[in-house]
């Protein structure tokens, strides 16, 4: 598992933030709060886990412009965030999307 | 990281495809915004307006996971510096550049131009937020592209058009002597607005320049002050033509409520306080209909709103 860990970490913390889907961030979150759980191998696992439950990834707004800064100031999690906003998410179809993902680039 | 990804947000903006081009364009005006340290005020008003739609209960769930004061202090502490500086020179220069350039390849016409157009408006209004150095030619071209944004028939299109002209005005011509000697351009444009504003046939012109009027700084104001409000007080109640239109006295008799409000009541000469408060009147009893039903209900109510405004700055004045 030791090789996958910091890969899966970052994916799992793009889609809990990221996510258009309420039930993608929550499902994300989960399953993010179960390996810190069995794996401890997390990067700043608990630390995450407190900003990012169920509750504050539950507005869209909240997850991309609040908890995303809390986890952004982990070196291991910045780069990848800043990377999936401007290469996926500016993408985005949706013009929400896109203005939400230009908001978190400024605030990161 | 900004040399990085600043280069590619940059191509993006001339991609073929919208929602690419529109997404970078909205990117670049969010990154000048935050690098020049004012991040915090378009990120608190945007979660303000997530909130409204929580729950009070799940509000206090929220804030009581944000107990993070160590953080909260510091991060409120570097989203406040301006690190503007970080643009190299070259690329500052291509991105000042951008509106017209992507003008020049066609890429807010056809398809998509109403989505491109609030982009504009948006870029311009975050320069301008950030006090980006612009000379006279550059600021020129901005505002002729704002007021022809606010010509269009999208409302959306009209009101950011609105915004972003208030704040191209508070920051760039907002000082006396400056717009008396140096900015003739700016009031002789203005000129032509309320000329128009008056006798234009099409609908969208009319309420889009009656929109524009009340954003207008105190230095351009006090230029025209008599004719505009003059004008827009006119404007205010319907002139018997067939293209009268409900909107477009809705936006004036805010307006002018909000020229009176900039200029402060005191230095507004009485005879027009006296004029605008008859006209408001009038509006109270505009009691227009057409296909759309009882649209004078926009100006009634427009009205009253405003002169709960006036009788409150009289009555504290």
């Amino acid at each position: 598992m030791k090789p996958h860990v910091e890969s899966l970490s970052t994916h799992l913390c793009i889609l809990f933030l990221f996510d258009r889907e309420i039930n993608c961030r929550r499902a994300a979150s989960a399953a993010f709060q179960e390996c810190v759980g069995r794996q401890r191998t997390f990067p700043y696992g608990i630390e995450i886990l407190t900003e990012a439950d169920y509750f504050t990834l539950s507005n869209k707004t909240n997850a991309y412009l609040n908890v995303s800064c809390f986890i952004a100031q982990f070196k291991e999690y910045y780069k990848p965030l800043v990377n999936h906003l401007v290469n996926t998410k500016l993408e985005h179809w949706e013009e929400e999307t896109r203005q939400l993902s230009g908001k978190a680039l400024s605030v990161l | 990281m900004i040399e990085e990804y600043l280069p590619k947000i940059y191509e993006n903006c001339f991609n073929k495809a919208l929602h690419v081009r529109h997404g970078a364009l909205w990117a670049i005006s969010e990154l000048i915004i935050g690098l020049s340290g004012l991040s915090h005020i378009s990120r608190n008003k945007k979660l303000e307006e997530a909130m409204q739609q929580i729950h009070k209960k799940d509000i206090e769930i929220l804030k009581s996971g944000n107990d993070k004061k160590e953080f909260n202090e510091r991060f409120n502490q570097l989203q406040q510096e301006n690190n503007i500086s970080l643009i190299n020179s070259e690329m500052l220069g291509k991105i000042k550049n951008l509106l017209f350039d992507m003008e020049e390849k066609n890429l807010f016409k056809g398809k998509g131009a109403e989505t491109m157009k609030l982009c504009i408006n948006h870029f311009i209004q975050c320069s301008s937020l950030a006090k980006l150095e612009f000379n006279d030619e550059y600021l020129h071209k901005f505002q002729n592209l704002l007021i022809e944004n606010s010509k269009h028939s999208n409302l959306d299109l009209q009101l950011s058009s609105a915004s972003a002209l208030k704040q191209l005005c508070l920051s760039y011509h907002n000082e006396d002597e400056d717009v008396n000697n140096n900015k003739g351009y700016v009031i002789s444009s203005i000129s032509k607005l309320i000329e128009r504003s008056v006798k234009d046939s099409n609908i969208d012109v009319t309420r889009g320049y009656n929109m524009l009027f009340g954003h207008l700084s105190r230095s351009i104001i006090l230029c025209m002050q008599q004719t505009l409000l003059k004008t827009v007080c006119h404007n205010m109640v319907p002139k018997g033509r067939a293209n009268d239109d409900a909107e477009a006295r809705k936006y004036a008799v805010r307006s002018q409520v909000e020229i009176i409000k900039t200029l402060g009541i005191e230095s507004v000469d009485s005879a027009i306080i006296k004029d605008t408060l008859e006209h408001l009147f009038m509006a109270t009893d505009d009691y227009t209909l057409d296909k759309r039903g009882d649209v004078g209900s926009w100006v009634r109510e427009e009205a009253m709103r405003s002169l709960n405004i006036l009788l409150d700055e009289l009555f504290y004045n």
